[in-house]
């Protein structure tokens, strides 16, 4: 793998608002495949069965847990309902005209993959 | 007789037909070249899921250009496009030096595909605009194309953006095309670069 799908992201807030607006965005602290399932733990008790899926399907998985996150129903940029892609770099879930955005910007702004395309 | 000068004819001077497929890694700017060479503009594109196919005339020469997308659960999909093909173009995005090394895997197993033995191989180093991006000689480096044998290959700085490069390696790939057709598909071990 190129690069792994999960690492930290530092993430800073310019003001207060910015701050409570973010977890709205989905934001991702993933270090790697078992931050994942320290991740899926914390989520509400309905969402528990997802850990059993890790394993089973992990990238189907993956998919869900990111789509489980608050916000994540939606993409960040342009809130089109269901976004299939990821920047993992800035932890967001874009739709696909606004991953071509992205992708424009170049990988050292924002790396987009399909969250169904991608090896995780 | 006139059957034979009107060939000869065509050769000098009719359009000649090219099956072309461009690959490379997601991001690399395939379908960004693909309607910059067709329509000559840029247009905002998406990621392609499936593919793009578009001709391309380039002097007397009609490139049929298949753009495959490179989503990597896609890439196991780019040896059905390899059968007849003529020449490959290689996309590399010479800003991601992260991924160079899974782009030199891409390649290796796409040259190295039987079908691929003998078509020619022009790599575009991309996004060349980008500060910070590998020189040409570095992507040639990274994708181990010193270390081809007996492969006719090119390598072509381009900005897809603006256009640069982008006709210059059209220019080669119908210049070696053409020489291969009339000398019988015999390979000659060459590697050529515009640095």
């Amino acid at each position: 793998m190129g690069y792994g799908f999960f690492h930290w992201c530092i993430c800073q807030a310019k003001n207060e608002a910015d701050r409570t607006d973010w977890p709205h965005y989905g934001i991702l602290h993933l270090e790697n495949k078992n931050s994942a399932v320290s991740l899926a733990s914390q989520l509400e008790d309905s969402n528990r069965s997802l850990m059993d899926d890790i394993y089973s399907n992990e990238v189907d998985s993956v998919s869900k847990i990111l789509r489980g996150i608050s916000g994540n129903d939606k993409c960040a940029e342009c809130t089109a309902p269901e976004p299939e892609w990821a920047s993992p770099n800035l932890g967001i879930l874009p739709c696909i005209e606004c991953s071509g955005v992205h992708r424009n910007l170049g990988v050292h702004i924002s790396k987009v993959h399909a969250l169904l395309l991608y090896r995780f | 007789m006139g059957q034979t000068f009107r060939k000869l004819f065509d050769t000098f001077f009719g359009n000649t037909e090219m099956r072309v497929v461009m690959l490379g890694l997601d991001a690399a700017g395939k379908t960004t070249i693909l309607y910059k060479l067709h329509i000559g503009e840029v247009l905002s594109t998406v990621p392609t899921i499936g593919f793009n196919v578009e001709k391309v005339q380039y002097k007397n020469v009609v490139f049929t250009v298949w753009d495959v997308g490179g989503q990597e659960k896609l890439r196991t999909l780019w040896r059905h496009y390899f059968n007849n093909t003529d020449g490959l173009i290689y996309v590399v995005d010479s800003l991601d030096r992260e991924r160079l090394g899974m782009a030199k895997r891409e390649f290796q197993t796409i040259i190295n595909d039987p079908f691929m033995l003998n078509s020619v191989i022009l790599v575009f180093a991309n996004k060349q605009d980008l500060r910070g991006a590998m020189s040409p000689r570095e992507v040639c480096e990274g994708l181990g194309l010193f270390d081809l044998k007996n492969r006719k290959w090119h390598i072509q700085a381009t900005c897809a953006l603006k256009g640069d490069g982008l006709y210059e390696g059209l220019d080669w790939l119908s210049t070696t095309l053409k020489e291969r057709k009339a000398a019988g598909y015999s390979s000659i071990a060459l590697g050529t670069s515009s640095f």
